[in-house]
Protein backbone atom coordinates (compact mmCIF):
# COMPACT_ATOMS: atom_id res chain seq x y z
CA UNK A 1 0.00 0.00 0.00
CA UNK A 2 2.74 2.43 1.10
CA UNK A 3 4.78 1.40 -1.91
CA UNK A 4 1.86 2.16 -4.23
CA UNK A 5 1.46 5.66 -2.87
CA UNK A 6 5.21 6.23 -3.11
CA UNK A 7 5.10 5.25 -6.78
CA UNK A 8 2.22 7.64 -7.30
CA UNK A 9 4.09 10.54 -5.68
CA UNK A 10 7.24 9.83 -7.64
CA UNK A 11 5.27 9.70 -10.88
CA UNK A 12 3.48 12.98 -10.07
CA UNK A 13 6.77 14.73 -9.28
CA UNK A 14 8.34 13.41 -12.47
CA UNK A 15 5.39 14.38 -14.65
CA UNK A 16 4.50 17.76 -13.19
CA UNK A 17 7.91 19.07 -12.16
CA UNK A 18 10.30 17.06 -14.31
CA UNK A 19 12.26 15.95 -11.24
CA UNK A 20 13.42 12.42 -10.45
CA UNK A 21 13.56 11.84 -6.71
CA UNK A 22 15.63 8.93 -5.42
CA UNK A 23 16.80 7.66 -2.04
CA UNK A 24 20.17 9.19 -2.86
CA UNK A 25 19.15 12.68 -3.97
CA UNK A 26 15.92 13.63 -2.16
CA UNK A 27 17.60 15.41 0.77
CA UNK A 28 19.65 17.60 -1.56
CA UNK A 29 16.59 18.32 -3.74
CA UNK A 30 14.56 19.43 -0.70
CA UNK A 31 17.34 21.79 0.39
CA UNK A 32 17.55 23.22 -3.13
CA UNK A 33 13.79 23.71 -3.31
CA UNK A 34 13.59 25.54 0.00
CA UNK A 35 16.11 28.12 -1.23
CA UNK A 36 16.13 29.85 2.11
CA UNK A 37 18.55 31.50 4.49
CA UNK A 38 21.42 29.39 5.85
CA UNK A 39 19.71 29.08 9.22
CA UNK A 40 16.69 27.28 7.73
CA UNK A 41 18.86 25.05 5.55
CA UNK A 42 20.88 24.10 8.63
CA UNK A 43 17.65 23.37 10.46
CA UNK A 44 16.37 21.10 7.68
CA UNK A 45 19.73 19.32 7.37
CA UNK A 46 19.65 18.75 11.10
CA UNK A 47 16.01 17.58 10.96
CA UNK A 48 16.81 15.02 8.24
CA UNK A 49 19.86 13.78 10.09
CA UNK A 50 18.03 13.34 13.38
CA UNK A 51 14.79 11.90 12.07
CA UNK A 52 16.11 9.85 9.16
CA UNK A 53 13.01 10.38 7.05
CA UNK A 54 12.14 8.17 4.09
CA UNK A 55 11.89 8.80 0.36
CA UNK A 56 8.14 9.04 0.86
CA UNK A 57 8.71 11.93 3.29
CA UNK A 58 10.95 13.49 0.64
CA UNK A 59 8.14 13.24 -1.94
CA UNK A 60 5.51 14.69 0.41
CA UNK A 61 7.81 17.48 1.50
CA UNK A 62 8.64 18.29 -2.13
CA UNK A 63 4.93 18.40 -3.02
CA UNK A 64 4.17 20.53 0.08
CA UNK A 65 6.86 23.04 -0.92
CA UNK A 66 5.44 23.24 -4.46
CA UNK A 67 1.85 23.65 -3.21
CA UNK A 68 3.06 26.35 -0.82
CA UNK A 69 4.82 28.19 -3.67
CA UNK A 70 1.66 28.07 -5.77
CA UNK A 71 -0.50 28.96 -2.75
CA UNK A 72 -2.83 26.11 -3.68
CA UNK A 73 -4.74 25.61 -0.45
CA UNK A 74 -6.28 22.12 -0.93
CA UNK A 75 -2.85 20.62 -1.72
CA UNK A 76 -1.11 22.47 1.13
CA UNK A 77 -3.65 21.02 3.56
CA UNK A 78 -3.53 17.55 2.03
CA UNK A 79 0.27 17.24 2.11
CA UNK A 80 0.40 18.75 5.61
CA UNK A 81 -1.97 16.03 6.81
CA UNK A 82 0.01 13.32 5.05
CA UNK A 83 3.22 14.62 6.65
CA UNK A 84 1.64 14.41 10.11
CA UNK A 85 2.88 10.83 10.50
CA UNK A 86 6.46 12.18 10.55
CA UNK A 87 7.97 14.31 13.34
CA UNK A 88 6.78 17.91 12.95
CA UNK A 89 9.06 20.27 11.09
CA UNK A 90 9.24 24.07 11.16
CA UNK A 91 8.65 24.61 7.46
CA UNK A 92 5.28 22.84 7.31
CA UNK A 93 4.05 24.12 10.69
CA UNK A 94 4.77 27.73 9.76
CA UNK A 95 3.31 27.21 6.26
CA UNK A 96 0.06 26.03 7.84
CA UNK A 97 0.06 28.87 10.38
CA UNK A 98 0.35 31.35 7.51
CA UNK A 99 -2.54 29.67 5.75
CA UNK A 100 -4.68 29.85 8.90
CA UNK A 101 -3.93 33.54 9.19
CA UNK A 102 -4.04 34.88 5.63
CA UNK A 103 -6.52 32.50 4.01
CA UNK A 104 -8.95 31.60 6.77
CA UNK A 105 -8.42 34.47 9.23
CA UNK A 106 -8.23 31.94 12.09
CA UNK A 107 -6.08 34.11 14.30
CA UNK A 108 -5.97 31.84 17.33
CA UNK A 109 -5.04 28.78 15.25
CA UNK A 110 -2.37 30.82 13.49
CA UNK A 111 -1.01 31.98 16.86
CA UNK A 112 -0.73 28.36 18.01
CA UNK A 113 1.01 27.41 14.76
CA UNK A 114 3.67 30.11 15.09
CA UNK A 115 4.25 29.12 18.71
CA UNK A 116 4.79 25.56 17.50
CA UNK A 117 7.24 27.04 15.01
CA UNK A 118 9.11 28.69 17.88
CA UNK A 119 9.29 25.38 19.75
CA UNK A 120 10.95 23.85 16.69
CA UNK A 121 13.26 26.80 16.00
CA UNK A 122 13.59 28.89 19.16
CA UNK A 123 14.29 32.60 18.57
CA UNK A 124 13.19 32.41 14.95
CA UNK A 125 12.57 35.96 13.73
CA UNK A 126 9.89 35.00 11.20
CA UNK A 127 7.74 33.44 13.95
CA UNK A 128 8.31 36.35 16.30
CA UNK A 129 7.38 38.82 13.56
CA UNK A 130 4.14 36.98 12.82
CA UNK A 131 3.31 36.68 16.52
CA UNK A 132 3.87 40.43 16.82
CA UNK A 133 1.40 40.92 14.00
CA UNK A 134 -1.13 38.43 15.46
CA UNK A 135 -1.03 40.01 18.92
CA UNK A 136 -1.56 43.39 17.30
CA UNK A 137 -4.69 42.00 15.62
CA UNK A 138 -5.75 40.50 18.95
CA UNK A 139 -5.41 43.90 20.59
CA UNK A 140 -2.76 42.63 23.01
CA UNK A 141 -0.17 45.33 22.41
CA UNK A 142 2.28 44.47 25.18
CA UNK A 143 2.76 40.98 23.72
CA UNK A 144 2.85 42.35 20.19
CA UNK A 145 5.64 44.71 21.25
CA UNK A 146 7.60 41.88 22.90
CA UNK A 147 7.52 39.72 19.78
CA UNK A 148 8.46 42.55 17.39
CA UNK A 149 11.40 43.35 19.66
CA UNK A 150 12.50 39.72 19.54
CA UNK A 151 12.12 39.76 15.74
CA UNK A 152 14.50 42.74 15.61
CA UNK A 153 17.03 41.03 17.88
CA UNK A 154 16.94 37.77 15.89
CA UNK A 155 16.44 39.26 12.41
CA UNK A 156 19.47 37.42 11.00
CA UNK A 157 17.52 34.14 11.06
CA UNK A 158 14.94 35.53 8.61
CA UNK A 159 14.69 35.07 4.88
CA UNK A 160 15.14 38.81 4.21
CA UNK A 161 16.83 39.96 7.43
CA UNK A 162 16.99 43.71 6.74
CA UNK A 163 13.42 43.92 5.51
CA UNK A 164 12.10 41.98 8.50
CA UNK A 165 14.09 44.17 10.88
CA UNK A 166 12.79 47.36 9.25
CA UNK A 167 9.18 46.19 9.24
CA UNK A 168 9.37 45.09 12.86
CA UNK A 169 10.80 48.49 13.86
CA UNK A 170 8.08 50.28 11.91
CA UNK A 171 5.42 48.21 13.70
CA UNK A 172 7.06 48.98 17.05
CA UNK A 173 6.74 52.66 16.15
CA UNK A 174 3.05 52.16 15.31
CA UNK A 175 2.42 50.63 18.75
CA UNK A 176 4.39 53.37 20.49
CA UNK A 177 2.37 56.07 18.77
CA UNK A 178 -1.06 54.47 19.17
CA UNK A 179 -0.77 53.15 22.70
CA UNK A 180 1.76 55.32 24.47
CA UNK A 181 2.08 58.47 22.32
CA UNK A 182 5.81 58.30 22.97
CA UNK A 183 7.04 60.45 20.07
CA UNK A 184 10.75 60.23 20.97
CA UNK A 185 10.65 56.43 20.81
CA UNK A 186 8.58 56.52 17.62
CA UNK A 187 11.22 58.68 15.94
CA UNK A 188 14.02 56.39 17.10
CA UNK A 189 12.26 53.28 15.77
CA UNK A 190 11.46 54.91 12.43
CA UNK A 191 15.05 56.10 11.97
CA UNK A 192 16.35 52.61 12.74
CA UNK A 193 13.83 51.13 10.31
CA UNK A 194 15.07 53.45 7.57
CA UNK A 195 18.68 52.61 8.38
CA UNK A 196 17.88 48.92 7.86
CA UNK A 197 15.84 49.51 4.70
CA UNK A 198 16.36 53.00 3.21
CA UNK A 199 13.68 52.42 0.56
CA UNK A 200 10.70 52.17 2.90
CA UNK A 201 8.05 54.70 1.83
CA UNK A 202 5.70 54.11 4.81
CA UNK A 203 8.49 54.76 7.31
CA UNK A 204 9.61 57.89 5.41
CA UNK A 205 6.07 59.22 5.35
CA UNK A 206 5.54 58.48 9.03
CA UNK A 207 8.77 60.22 10.01
CA UNK A 208 7.83 63.29 7.95
CA UNK A 209 4.40 63.42 9.57
CA UNK A 210 5.90 62.97 13.02
CA UNK A 211 8.21 65.97 12.51
CA UNK A 212 5.22 68.09 11.58
CA UNK A 213 3.47 67.10 14.82
CA UNK A 214 6.46 67.74 17.08
CA UNK B 1 -17.57 41.98 2.86
CA UNK B 2 -21.15 41.08 3.70
CA UNK B 3 -23.79 43.69 3.89
CA UNK B 4 -26.15 43.42 6.78
CA UNK B 5 -28.90 45.22 8.55
CA UNK B 6 -28.89 45.63 12.29
CA UNK B 7 -31.45 47.25 14.47
CA UNK B 8 -31.35 48.69 17.92
CA UNK B 9 -33.80 50.36 20.21
CA UNK B 10 -33.39 54.10 20.02
CA UNK B 11 -33.91 56.46 22.89
CA UNK B 12 -37.56 56.91 21.87
CA UNK B 13 -38.12 53.21 21.65
CA UNK B 14 -38.34 53.20 17.89
CA UNK B 15 -36.08 51.01 15.85
CA UNK B 16 -33.22 52.45 13.91
CA UNK B 17 -31.95 50.64 10.83
CA UNK B 18 -28.71 51.12 9.00
CA UNK B 19 -26.69 49.34 6.36
CA UNK B 20 -23.14 48.29 6.92
CA UNK B 21 -20.43 46.05 5.54
CA UNK B 22 -18.81 43.40 7.66
CA UNK B 23 -16.32 40.72 6.68
CA UNK B 24 -18.30 37.70 7.87
CA UNK B 25 -21.88 36.71 8.61
CA UNK B 26 -20.87 35.99 12.23
CA UNK B 27 -19.50 39.47 12.83
CA UNK B 28 -22.53 41.12 11.17
CA UNK B 29 -24.80 39.15 13.53
CA UNK B 30 -22.63 40.03 16.49
CA UNK B 31 -23.40 43.74 16.01
CA UNK B 32 -27.01 43.05 17.03
CA UNK B 33 -25.98 40.88 19.96
CA UNK B 34 -23.57 43.52 21.26
CA UNK B 35 -26.25 46.20 21.02
CA UNK B 36 -28.61 44.05 23.07
CA UNK B 37 -25.92 43.15 25.62
CA UNK B 38 -25.26 46.87 26.10
CA UNK B 39 -28.94 47.82 26.20
CA UNK B 40 -29.55 45.37 29.04
CA UNK B 41 -27.11 47.30 31.22
CA UNK B 42 -28.78 50.69 30.80
CA UNK B 43 -31.07 51.70 33.69
CA UNK B 44 -34.66 52.41 32.62
CA UNK B 45 -37.15 54.67 34.42
CA UNK B 46 -39.91 52.21 33.46
CA UNK B 47 -38.07 49.60 35.56
CA UNK B 48 -37.66 51.87 38.58
CA UNK B 49 -34.17 52.78 37.42
CA UNK B 50 -33.12 49.16 37.38
CA UNK B 51 -31.35 47.83 34.32
CA UNK B 52 -33.21 45.21 32.25
CA UNK B 53 -30.53 42.74 33.38
CA UNK B 54 -31.25 43.44 37.06
CA UNK B 55 -34.99 43.24 36.44
CA UNK B 56 -34.67 39.83 34.81
CA UNK B 57 -32.39 38.51 37.58
CA UNK B 58 -34.73 39.76 40.34
CA UNK B 59 -37.86 38.40 38.65
CA UNK B 60 -36.09 35.25 37.50
CA UNK B 61 -37.84 35.78 34.19
CA UNK B 62 -37.86 38.23 31.26
CA UNK B 63 -41.67 38.48 31.20
CA UNK B 64 -41.88 41.74 33.14
CA UNK B 65 -39.20 43.31 30.94
CA UNK B 66 -40.91 42.26 27.69
CA UNK B 67 -44.28 43.45 29.00
CA UNK B 68 -42.79 46.82 29.93
CA UNK B 69 -41.24 47.20 26.47
CA UNK B 70 -43.68 45.41 24.15
CA UNK B 71 -42.04 47.00 21.10
CA UNK B 72 -39.14 44.58 21.58
CA UNK B 73 -41.42 41.65 20.88
CA UNK B 74 -41.89 43.07 17.38
CA UNK B 75 -38.18 43.73 16.84
CA UNK B 76 -36.27 41.66 14.28
CA UNK B 77 -33.79 40.84 17.02
CA UNK B 78 -36.42 39.57 19.48
CA UNK B 79 -35.07 36.03 19.38
CA UNK B 80 -31.62 37.35 20.33
CA UNK B 81 -33.19 39.11 23.35
CA UNK B 82 -34.81 35.84 24.38
CA UNK B 83 -31.55 34.00 23.92
CA UNK B 84 -29.51 36.49 25.99
CA UNK B 85 -32.17 36.88 28.67
CA UNK B 86 -32.70 33.20 29.32
CA UNK B 87 -30.56 33.66 32.43
CA UNK B 88 -30.10 30.59 34.57
CA UNK B 89 -27.74 29.62 37.38
CA UNK B 90 -25.08 29.29 34.69
CA UNK B 91 -25.06 33.08 34.33
CA UNK B 92 -23.44 33.33 37.76
CA UNK B 93 -20.74 30.75 37.07
CA UNK B 94 -17.38 31.57 35.51
CA UNK B 95 -18.30 29.60 32.37
CA UNK B 96 -20.92 32.20 31.45
CA UNK B 97 -18.15 34.47 30.16
CA UNK B 98 -17.77 32.21 27.12
CA UNK B 99 -21.34 33.03 26.07
CA UNK B 100 -20.69 36.79 26.06
CA UNK B 101 -19.83 38.78 22.95
CA UNK B 102 -16.83 40.64 24.39
CA UNK B 103 -18.23 43.81 22.83
CA UNK B 104 -16.97 45.95 19.99
CA UNK B 105 -13.29 45.25 20.73
CA UNK B 106 -13.92 41.55 20.11
CA UNK B 107 -16.43 41.76 17.31
CA UNK B 108 -14.28 39.73 14.92
CA UNK B 109 -13.24 37.08 17.41
CA UNK B 110 -14.54 33.57 16.92
CA UNK B 111 -16.73 31.95 19.57
CA UNK B 112 -14.42 31.61 22.58
CA UNK B 113 -14.56 28.23 24.33
CA UNK B 114 -13.20 27.23 27.71
CA UNK B 115 -10.82 24.82 25.99
CA UNK B 116 -9.06 27.86 24.43
CA UNK B 117 -8.47 29.48 27.82
CA UNK B 118 -4.92 28.45 28.64
CA UNK B 119 -4.67 31.02 31.45
CA UNK B 120 -7.56 29.38 33.30
CA UNK B 121 -6.15 25.91 32.65
CA UNK B 122 -2.80 26.97 34.13
CA UNK B 123 -4.46 28.49 37.19
CA UNK B 124 -6.62 25.40 37.75
CA UNK B 125 -3.49 23.26 37.74
CA UNK B 126 -1.55 25.63 40.03
CA UNK B 127 -4.19 26.48 42.64
CA UNK B 128 -5.36 23.98 45.18
CA UNK B 129 -8.89 25.35 45.17
CA UNK B 130 -10.94 26.03 42.07
CA UNK B 131 -12.40 29.18 43.67
CA UNK B 132 -8.95 30.64 44.15
CA UNK B 133 -8.07 29.99 40.50
CA UNK B 134 -11.25 31.73 39.34
CA UNK B 135 -10.65 34.67 41.69
CA UNK B 136 -7.23 35.26 40.13
CA UNK B 137 -8.36 34.55 36.55
CA UNK B 138 -11.30 36.96 36.49
CA UNK B 139 -9.04 39.98 37.01
CA UNK B 140 -6.28 39.09 34.57
CA UNK B 141 -6.22 40.69 31.11
CA UNK B 142 -6.91 37.96 28.58
CA UNK B 143 -5.70 37.66 25.02
CA UNK B 144 -8.97 35.88 24.19
CA UNK B 145 -10.78 39.22 24.57
CA UNK B 146 -8.40 41.99 23.45
CA UNK B 147 -6.76 42.14 26.86
CA UNK B 148 -10.03 42.71 28.73
CA UNK B 149 -10.17 40.71 31.97
CA UNK B 150 -12.96 38.09 32.11
CA UNK B 151 -14.89 40.07 34.72
CA UNK B 152 -15.28 42.99 32.29
CA UNK B 153 -16.32 40.66 29.47
CA UNK B 154 -18.95 39.15 31.76
CA UNK B 155 -20.14 42.62 32.88
CA UNK B 156 -20.78 43.78 29.32
CA UNK B 157 -20.93 47.24 27.82
CA UNK B 158 -23.42 50.06 28.25
CA UNK B 159 -24.77 53.22 26.69
CA UNK B 160 -21.44 54.47 25.31
CA UNK B 161 -20.36 51.15 23.84
CA UNK B 162 -23.77 50.79 22.25
CA UNK B 163 -23.19 54.03 20.39
CA UNK B 164 -19.61 53.15 19.63
CA UNK B 165 -20.57 49.91 17.89
CA UNK B 166 -22.69 51.90 15.45
CA UNK B 167 -19.87 54.40 15.00
CA UNK B 168 -17.39 51.63 14.27
CA UNK B 169 -19.82 49.91 11.87
CA UNK B 170 -20.14 53.13 9.89
CA UNK B 171 -16.38 53.77 10.05
CA UNK B 172 -15.59 50.29 8.74
CA UNK B 173 -18.19 50.57 6.01
CA UNK B 174 -16.57 53.82 4.84
CA UNK B 175 -13.08 52.32 4.95
CA UNK B 176 -13.87 49.20 2.94
CA UNK B 177 -16.31 50.73 0.46
CA UNK B 178 -15.83 49.17 -2.99
CA UNK B 179 -12.93 47.05 -1.78
CA UNK B 180 -12.78 43.43 -2.86
CA UNK B 181 -11.11 40.64 -0.96
CA UNK B 182 -9.70 37.39 -2.28
CA UNK B 183 -10.06 35.39 0.89
CA UNK B 184 -12.00 35.35 4.14
CA UNK B 185 -8.69 35.90 5.95
CA UNK B 186 -7.93 38.98 3.87
CA UNK B 187 -11.35 40.51 4.62
CA UNK B 188 -11.17 39.70 8.33
CA UNK B 189 -7.64 40.97 8.82
CA UNK B 190 -8.42 44.22 7.01
CA UNK B 191 -11.46 44.77 9.23
CA UNK B 192 -9.48 44.01 12.41
CA UNK B 193 -6.73 46.40 11.38
CA UNK B 194 -9.33 49.15 10.98
CA UNK B 195 -10.75 48.25 14.41
CA UNK B 196 -7.33 48.56 16.05
CA UNK B 197 -6.80 52.00 14.47
CA UNK B 198 -10.33 53.20 15.34
CA UNK B 199 -10.09 52.14 18.99
CA UNK B 200 -7.32 54.69 19.64
CA UNK B 201 -8.78 57.65 17.76
CA UNK B 202 -10.35 60.29 19.99
CA UNK B 203 -14.10 60.04 19.56
CA UNK B 204 -16.85 62.59 20.19
CA UNK B 205 -19.19 59.88 21.44
CA UNK B 206 -16.97 59.45 24.48
CA UNK B 207 -16.15 63.15 24.95
CA UNK B 208 -12.91 62.99 23.02
CA UNK B 209 -11.58 59.90 24.77
CA UNK B 210 -10.18 57.00 22.77
CA UNK B 211 -12.90 54.30 22.45
CA UNK B 212 -10.67 51.70 24.13
CA UNK B 213 -10.40 53.81 27.29
CA UNK B 214 -14.07 54.75 27.30
CA UNK B 215 -15.12 51.12 26.85
CA UNK B 216 -12.95 49.93 29.74
CA UNK B 217 -14.14 52.76 31.99
CA UNK B 218 -17.79 52.05 31.26
CA UNK B 219 -17.40 48.30 31.73
CA UNK B 220 -15.67 48.88 35.06
CA UNK B 221 -18.61 50.99 36.19
CA UNK B 222 -21.06 48.33 35.05
CA UNK B 223 -19.03 45.68 36.83
CA UNK B 224 -19.12 47.70 40.05
CA UNK B 225 -22.87 48.17 39.73
CA UNK B 226 -23.44 44.46 39.09
CA UNK B 227 -21.20 43.51 42.01
CA UNK B 228 -23.14 45.79 44.36
CA UNK B 229 -26.44 44.43 43.03
CA UNK B 230 -25.38 40.81 43.57
CA UNK B 231 -24.13 41.52 47.09
CA UNK B 232 -27.28 43.43 47.98
CA UNK B 233 -29.46 40.56 46.82
CA UNK B 234 -27.24 37.86 48.32
CA UNK B 235 -26.69 36.19 44.97
CA UNK B 236 -23.56 34.11 44.71
CA UNK B 237 -21.52 34.74 41.60
CA UNK B 238 -18.03 33.66 40.51
CA UNK B 239 -17.31 37.16 39.21
CA UNK B 240 -18.11 39.08 42.38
Amino acid sequence: MAKKSLQRYLAKIGKEFDVVLTEENYKEVILEEVESPPALLDYLRDYMEKNEPTLEWGCLMFLFIKADEEKYVPDIEMYYKLLARYPPNWFTEVGMAELQLRYYGNIFKARDGFFKGLELRPDNAHCHYNLGYIYHLLGVFNKSFEHYEKAVINHQTANKPKELKARSLYNLAVIKISVERDYEEVERHLKEALAAMPRYPEAKRALKQLRRWK
Amino acid sequence: MRRGIASGDGESGTLQHFNFSFPTKESAEKVGLIQIECYLNIPATELNNRTPYEDVVLNKSATNFFNTFPVIKEAPLFEYYQQILSLSEKEFAYKSVYSKTGGVLNIFNPQIRESMDSELKTLFSRCEEEKEAIRLWKDRPSELWSNLPPKLVWAGGGKIERELILDFSQYLTRMVRRKEFDTRGDALITAIQHLRVWQFQPNEICSGMAPINAIIKEREEIYERKSAFFKENHIECDFV
